[in-house]
């Protein structure tokens, strides 16, 4: 649970095996303090999310200077695969395109959208346990989720 | 075509298809997505996507290390309760002995100053004379006593000393009452005779400080009688068998800054 959340809010396998230890530590060390106000697995979630959202911006602040529009990357090293302009036959390779380009989409989106549109379609949280592990408004949660899902469909939409 | 309604609807497409509108909103959709095909489509649109995002999410599979880190992390958790007191203590405050150290030093100042301030305060001081609770003690202190430098008439030369008591203590009075309690009724001119006979020795004066004491304090009843006698009548001048030559008054103090008890 908590390494597949970090990797689908990291996007990096590496990235998420760290986030999981940095998380397994917090939760062993602060777990006497853990009130009961929440579900334990809320309270996890919420440490996992915290944990990345500071990762994820160390990471946006280390490396902005390395980061290159998509356009740019494209045309040093090539067309992303759910691009490419020749047919597929075999199925498997077709979704793992779909996969890939699921992948991309998701890595593409504000960090916020991506966890809300993650813990709903993925892990399958209710709004009141998304606006709990994140600390927001369940209205809140509403607004980030339409916008994900508005920036997945486009960035998704069929050529 | 998109009316107003299907506006008004999807706005909550969203939460209709995680079903976390109330029911009967989920109603109202519903029956909106029978009969607008625009509206149905978007529905499936925001389906398809919540079914990718599944889809690709099933194709990660947790890493064999993921197992080995709940290991590692039990592991580290018990070599950190494992530490020693000692090492705990440096390393939780090892980075704060300069806030310590400053802390110390504002503590042993304050404890000084609060030292200084007691020995200021409850120490003894000096004694000053001009002291405002000097002059208040001499203010309420008692008043002192008159003496009379007298002789006998026609014997200028032997002046003596007489202690009179002023009437500024009314225990003085009290005692000498006491040992004459029938002084008030004899006349001035019997008072003036029977202090002569007081203080007169085979012609010569005695100092009150040489008689015995019930003797000098039969001799201070006999002055305070006279005393009385004159304030409260005319004076008859000097016809007595005295000549008061000089009036002291001598009073005593002793003075400090704190005031006497």
């Amino acid at each position: 649970m908590v390494y597949q959340l970090s990797l689908h809010l990291l996007g990096d396998p590496q990235e998420a095996l760290d986030l999981c230890q940095e998380v397994f530590l917090r939760v062993f060390r602060t777990l006497p303090r853990f009130r009961g106000q929440s579900t334990l697995r809320t309270w996890i979630y919420r440490i996992v999310l915290n944990q990345a959202s500071n990762r994820h911006r160390w990471w946006r602040r280390r490396h902005r200077s390395q980061q290159v529009p998509l356009e740019t990357h494209a045309a040093v090293h090539g067309e992303l695969t759910e691009s490419r302009n020749f047919a597929q036959p075999d199925r498997v390779l077709e979704q793992r395109e779909t996969a890939d380009r699921v992948w991309v989409a998701l890595n593409r989106l504000p960090f916020d959208q991506r966890a809300v549109v993650v813990l709903r379609e993925i892990d399958g949280l209710s709004y009141e346990e998304i606006a709990a592990s994140l600390g927001v408004a369940v209205g809140t949660v509403k607004s980030r989720l339409a916008r994900a899902r508005q920036n997945l469909r486009s960035d998704l939409r069929p050529e | 075509v998109t009316t107003a309604g299907c506006a008004l609807i999807r706005a909550d497409l969203g939460a209709f298809i995680d079903r976390e509108l109330p029911g009967v909103q989920m109603l109202r959709v519903a029956d909106h997505l029978a009969s607008c095909d625009r509206c149905a489509s978007e529905v499936d649109s925001l389906r398809s996507i919540g079914q990718m995002l599944r889809t690709a999410a099933e194709r990660n599979q947790t890493p064999p290390a993921v197992a080995l880190i709940a290991d590692d992390v039990v592991e580290l958790v018990r070599a950190e309760n494992a530490q020693s007191w000692r090492a705990l203590l440096t390393r939780g405050f090892g980075d704060w002995r300069w806030t310590l150290a400053g802390a110390g030093s504002v503590a042993a100042t304050s404890v000084l100053a609060l030292f200084v301030s007691a020995v200021l305060v409850l120490g003894p001081a000096p004694e000053r004379d001009d002291s405002l609770a000097a002059l208040i003690s001499n203010l309420t202190s008692p008043s002192g006593m008159l003496f009379l430098e007298a002789s006998p008439p026609g014997a200028a030369k032997d002046a003596m000393l007489v202690g009179v008591d002023n009437g500024g203590t009314s225990r003085e009075i009290a005692r000498n009452e006491q040992v004459m309690p029938a002084v008030l009724r004899i006349t001035e001119q019997q008072f003036v005779e029977q202090l002569t006979d007081a203080v007169a020795r085979e012609g010569r004066l005695v100092e009150l400080g040489s008689m015995p004491e019930s003797k000098r304090r039969y001799t201070e009843a006999l002055l305070d009688g006279i005393n009385r006698i004159r304030s409260s009548e005319p004076a008859r001048g000097s016809t007595g068998s005295l000549n008061v030559t000089k009036i002291r008054f001598v009073t005593t103090t002793g003075v400090t800054a704190k005031g006497l008890n």
